[in-house]
């Protein structure tokens, strides 16, 4: 059969090797070779999403009468290691697809929103399709050592990004993300070595990794709990839920402008996949138990953070608690245990990744021009560049849920399946819409709208003419985000298509009696 | 008692690796006294000394290598000369670790040998050999006697290595503290071997192991002999030592860092998988009747060398100090595959200790190209923006350091897997999350390396020097510093006018602060720009970064395999 999985996750780093082997002085070879690279690999996702929506049909006609493993496609295995249940196997069904469409559409956009990078570019691209290469990998795998490769290999890259072409106090944001993101993960390490053993006691079978053995396994509950802690730790940090978040302002604000796109679009998806796809089909019982700590997690996260943002003066620190407070609704959502609700948060993890990457590019194209992202530098922008302007508008529309825009499909689904499941954690949920209105206008109106500044740099290059609008190239990088932000707002229904046998699956593994 | 001592050409065929090295050894040391040299004195080393010497070394290692593969082939593995040396599965795969840390350790030498000026090469090689042969013994040895033996040849090998650079104070230190306190620590050992035969009338493994498991009460309580206890203790402070254990770690830093790099590459590889697996052999075979006397001593032992090893690792400003205390963090995750033992736990072991050789010697590989004599050049403080400078080498650093970390896909991160698995699997969990928890301040060390070198900018651009780019101020010994301004002129320009998203930090401060380490002397600020590593050295670095993708990739199913055999055999 042809691999087509495997191609889509190594033909990245195949591209970043090749970027590699470019001489440094020729920057613009490295910049469009970045550049085809990401783009193969969207159009061969998009081919993936094609013949995944043909195949998907005969098995999700009937809503419920699917096997539930028969959901996985184009599975491809290969044994490893045999003893310890490694091997190298790869799936994707309806949830990983859109997140791999994703996954690949903004490398796309933030390879060619990078093309401004002039300091070392020959890593920085590949460092940039190397952490491509991760998040799908995480997205694509099916053996939980696999996963937790593709989970670490996903750091690397990111601590690079971060900590080389970032801002002054780079060093700082780099180390203490990938401080706070080890501990996650090398307590999931515990949890990946643990859950084979458990399953060894429990079933009597030999050591595996592979998640469709696992699947069936009935873990004993305390060790459930235990193992959905472990790792649990690795996924809220990445998402990140509310008390460890701290890495994230640090990071998003010190981080070139697309890499943040990448962290916030992409890489955060990966933390609320993994909760998706291990803890809740894996530790049914031990999620049922520990929904409440969750839901209240992810709704202090909301409240928390949106305040948070409120208050912010810098514009990429803005986006970024306003990004932690949108996850807390996809949290919530996956943890109401109903169709709405982990449709919706699956839903909103594609548009916020869309969203959020239009945020922080938009953001980074206005510090292109200013050299600043401080909110109180700016002021009636929208004057001088009415086109970035309206883009932007757009982008904090659709970020705050206005109906017709793509967030509020998944968002209301989403807080829709809370509230079927809890009506307390629907409603403090659904409280996210009133400070999300009020800091994202702020944003906007701050940046763009009242008089122009006439002092401080904006005024000097306001005066020298220095204040161009949007251009062409900024333009097309953008556009395929702005268009989805439309499509989606006004026709969720393919998304919802796909994933929903998926989904159904799921929940079919949760053993939750779902109303529908 | 009689003893009938009689040996046979199989006994011969079954230590024919340790043969072949003693011979090439010979040969070394004759082939140096006939190699031309250039000055009467006859002290200073010829050219070709750099090439012959090593290459006849090697010449001996792959002969030892290729008798080791046939022994693996040939099925034989008995014990030779009365039950003194093993040829088991286990000794082989021992053979192929020192064996593969002594020949990284010997390509990574004439570039070192050549850049410092040292003399004596026909002795060094002779003496890395000799250490190679010690190390072989006491991994194979299944006699207490051949244990201690080993451990003699290879400690006092390595003591004249450590001082090997004479013309630095903290050689000199290396070599003495080393003697001082190994010795004190052989004695210990000596000691505990001596009351073992006391204890049980034997100093063969076989005899003693024989002995408890007849005489000592198999329900394992406090029933063993109160001798045995104290030879138990006094061996488990012997071989702690050993293999840098704390609370007997004190030494470890010192030798590491004053020690020239290829010879600290190879020691702390190859001496502590030499202690490691005598180690196991010893307390997880031979009193493993007795181990519900010896874990918990062991295992105490081993969280505070996970926890230690690492907490000290953090505070270090020196790369190879901080490999010498991430070694004995390493240490302390080896001990998790003592205190398990069994066939998961030894073979965790042989496994982890296949996979550090990589790690290590590629580590301490870079480092032996970035040391200069007065031992300098790998500091945290030299290293700033080592990217910039030399990216290729930053760049290799930065992949042993991640390895070092246990960053998958990389061998050190296969390693730690199987091990913690070998901890779960034996019932020791909290081995496991105390193992899983100190690993992240491993992260913290090696990523703050690669945080000084890649993100920390030693070059940076200062506008005065943008504004008259024709005079350039910085000094001329620091030409590649200078270059790199010259060539970013223009781009530094570009940047500083339009306010880039990523402009070069511009700290005229910065400058002076950062650059003026560099320039102690003008001699070394040459050396710096000439580092001609040699071509062994790429191929040492090389391999290790090969084995080290290889082990943590392709390799495992097979090794892991190889691994449980040896640990089977081993337990027989």
């Amino acid at each position: 059969m042809f691999p087509i999985l495997s191609i889509i996750i190594w033909l990245p780093l195949l591209g970043g090797i090749a970027i590699l082997c470019i001489p440094k002085e020729q920057v613009s070879a490295i910049r469009w070779t970045a550049l085809a690279v990401a783009w193969m690999d969207f159009l061969l996702a998009m081919a993936l999403v094609l013949a995944y929506s043909q195949a998907g049909v005969s098995i999700s006609s009937p809503i419920l009468g699917s096997a539930p493993n028969a959901t996985f496609l184009y599975n491809e295995r290969l044994t490893w290691i045999a003893s310890l249940g490694i091997n190298y196997s790869l799936g994707v069904d309806g949830i990983s697809l859109l997140l791999v469409a994703l996954t690949t559409l903004l490398t796309l956009v933030c390879v060619g929103a990078s093309f401004r990078i002039d300091r070392k570019v020959k890593n920085y691209m590949a460092f940039m399709l190397l952490l491509e290469c991760g998040i799908l990998g995480v997205f694509l795998s099916t053996n939980l050592f696999l996963f937790y490769i593709f989970w670490e290999v996903m750091l690397i890259p990111a601590y690079f990004l971060v900590g080389s072409w970032g801002g002054e106090r780079r060093i700082y944001a780099a180390i203490k993300f990938v401080l706070f993101t080890s501990v996650g993960s090398l307590l999931m390490l515990a949890g990946v070595i643990a859950i084979g053993y458990y399953y060894q006691k429990a079933t009597g079978n030999g050591y595996t990794l592979e998640l469709a053995n696992l699947l069936n396994s009935r873990l004993d509950s305390t060790a459930q709990v235990w193992l959905l802690l472990a790792f649990a730790a690795a996924f809220a940090v990445k998402v990140p839920l509310v008390p460890f978040h701290s890495w994230l302002p640090d990071a998003y604000s010190e981080a070139p402008t697309p890499v943040t796109a990448m962290l916030a679009g992409a890489m955060s998806k990966t933390g609320a996949y993994g909760l998706l796809r291990i803890c809740l089909p894996l530790f049914p019982s031990a999620i049922h138990t520990l929904a409440p700590l969750f839901n209240t997690l992810a709704v202090i996260g909301i409240l928390y953070c949106a305040i948070l943002a409120l208050v912010q003066t810098d514009l990429k620190r803005l986006l970024g608690y306003s990004s932690i407070s949108h996850l807390g609704v996809i949290v919530l959502g996956i943890f109401a245990f109903n169709t709405q609700g982990i449709e919706g948060s699956v839903l909103q993890m594609v548009n916020h990744g869309i969203t959020t990457a239009a945020l922080f590019l938009i953001v980074g194209y206005i510090e292109f021009r200013t050299g600043t992202h401080n909110i109180r530098d700016f002021g009636g922008l929208a004057r001088r560049i009415p086109v970035l302007a309206t883009v932007m508008l757009i982008a904090a529309l659709s970020s705050l849920g206005l109906p017709g825009l793509n967030s509020f499909a998944g968002e209301f689904l989403a807080l829709l399946g809370a509230f079927r499941s809890s009506v307390i954690f629907g409603v403090l949920g659904t409280a996210v819409v009133v400070p999300a209105a009020w800091y994202l206008m702020r944003f906007f109106l701050d940046v763009m709208a009242g008089p122009m500044k006439t002092g401080g740099t904006i005024g000097s290059l306001e005066r020298k003419g220095r204040l161009h609008d949007l251009g062409l190239g900024e333009f097309l990088t953008l556009s395929p985000l702005l268009l989805l932000i439309f499509y989606i707002g006004i026709q969720p229904a393919p998304l919802t298509y796909l994933m929903e046998p998926s989904v159904l699956n799921t929940l079919q593994n949760i053993g939750s009696a779902f109303v529908r | 008692m009689t003893f009938t001592y009689s040996v046979t050409a199989a006994d011969w065929a079954r230590i024919t690796p340790e043969l072949i090295l003693t011979i090439m050894t010979l040969i070394v040391m004759l082939v140096d006294l006939v190699l031309p040299r250039p000055a009467q004195d006859g002290k200073d080393s010829g050219p070709t000394t750099f090439v012959v010497l090593p290459l006849l070394s090697l010449l001996g290692l792959a002969g030892a290598f290729a008798a080791t593969i046939v022994l693996f082939a040939s099925g034989d593995h008995q014990t030779a000369f009365n039950h003194m040396v093993g040829s088991d599965t286990g000794s082989l795969y021992a053979y192929i670790i020192i064996l593969s840390a002594s020949a990284l350790g010997i390509l990574l030498s004439p570039a070192y040998l050549k850049r410092l000026n040292l003399v004596h090469q026909g002795e060094y090689y002779a003496l890395f050999l000799l250490a190679t042969i010690g190390m072989m013994l006491m991994a194979s040895a299944t006699s207490f006697l051949t244990v201690f033996l080993g451990l003699e040849l290879l400690s006092l090998a390595l003591y004249i290595l450590c001082s090997f650079v004479a013309r630095r104070k903290g050689s000199q230190e290396s070599g003495m503290k080393y003697f001082l306190l190994s010795s004190f620590a052989s004695a210990f050992l000596l000691y505990g071997i001596a009351l073992t035969y006391g204890a049980t009338g034997g100093t063969a493994f076989d005899s003693v192991r024989t002995f408890l498991a007849h005489k000592a009460v198999p329900n394992a309580t406090l029933h063993s002999p109160t001798l045995l206890l104290i030879a138990m203790g006094l061996l488990t402070v012997g071989f702690a030592f050993k293999v840098s254990a704390i609370p007997f770690q004190a030494w470890t830093p010192d030798v590491y860092d004053g020690a020239p790099a290829p010879v600290t590459a190879f020691m702390s590889v190859g001496t502590k998988a030499a202690a490691m697996i005598a180690f196991a052999r010893v307390f997880d075979v031979v009193f493993l009747s007795a181990k519900a006397e010896w874990v918990p001593v062991v295992w105490a032992i081993t969280i505070l060398t996970i926890v230690g090893g690492n907490i000290l690792a953090l505070v270090q400003t020196n790369v190879k100090r901080m490999l010498a205390y991430s070694s004995i963090a390493h240490a302390g995750y080896l001990l998790i595959g003592v205190v398990v033992g069994g066939t998961v736990g030894i073979s965790a072991i042989l496994f982890y200790l296949l996979c550090y050789t990589f790690l290590n010697l590629g580590a301490f590989g870079v480092v032996s190209i970035l040391e200069q004599t007065d031992n300098s050049g790998s500091s945290y403080k030299d290293i700033r923006g080592l990217w910039y400078r030399q990216p290729v080498v930053a760049g290799l650093l930065a992949f042993f350091m991640l390895a070092l970390a246990g960053f998958p896909p990389m061998a050190g991160f296969a390693a730690k897997y199987y091990l913690f698995y070998a901890a779960l699997q034996g019932g020791y969990p909290e081995l496991l999350i105390i193992g899983v928890l100190a690993s992240v301040l491993g992260m913290y060390y090696y990523l703050r390396v690669i945080a000084t070198m890649f993100m920390e900018q030693e070059t940076v651009v200062a506008p005065a020097v943008v504004s008259k780019p024709t005079t350039p101020t910085t000094p001329t010994t620091l030409t590649p510093a200078g270059k790199r301004v010259s060539t970013k002129l223009g781009n530094a320009n570009a940047l500083t006018s339009s306010k880039g998203a990523t402009a070069v930090a511009v700290k005229p401060k910065a400058t002076a602060t950062t650059n003026q380490p560099l320039t102690p002397a003008p001699h070394t600020g040459e050396q710096r720009e000439t580092i001609n590593i040699g071509i062994m050295s790429w191929i040492a670095l090389g391999i290790a970064v090969l084995g080290t993708f290889a082990m943590g990739t392709v390799l495992p199913f097979w090794l892991v395999n190889l691994a449980q055999q040896a640990a089977q055999m081993m337990l027989k």
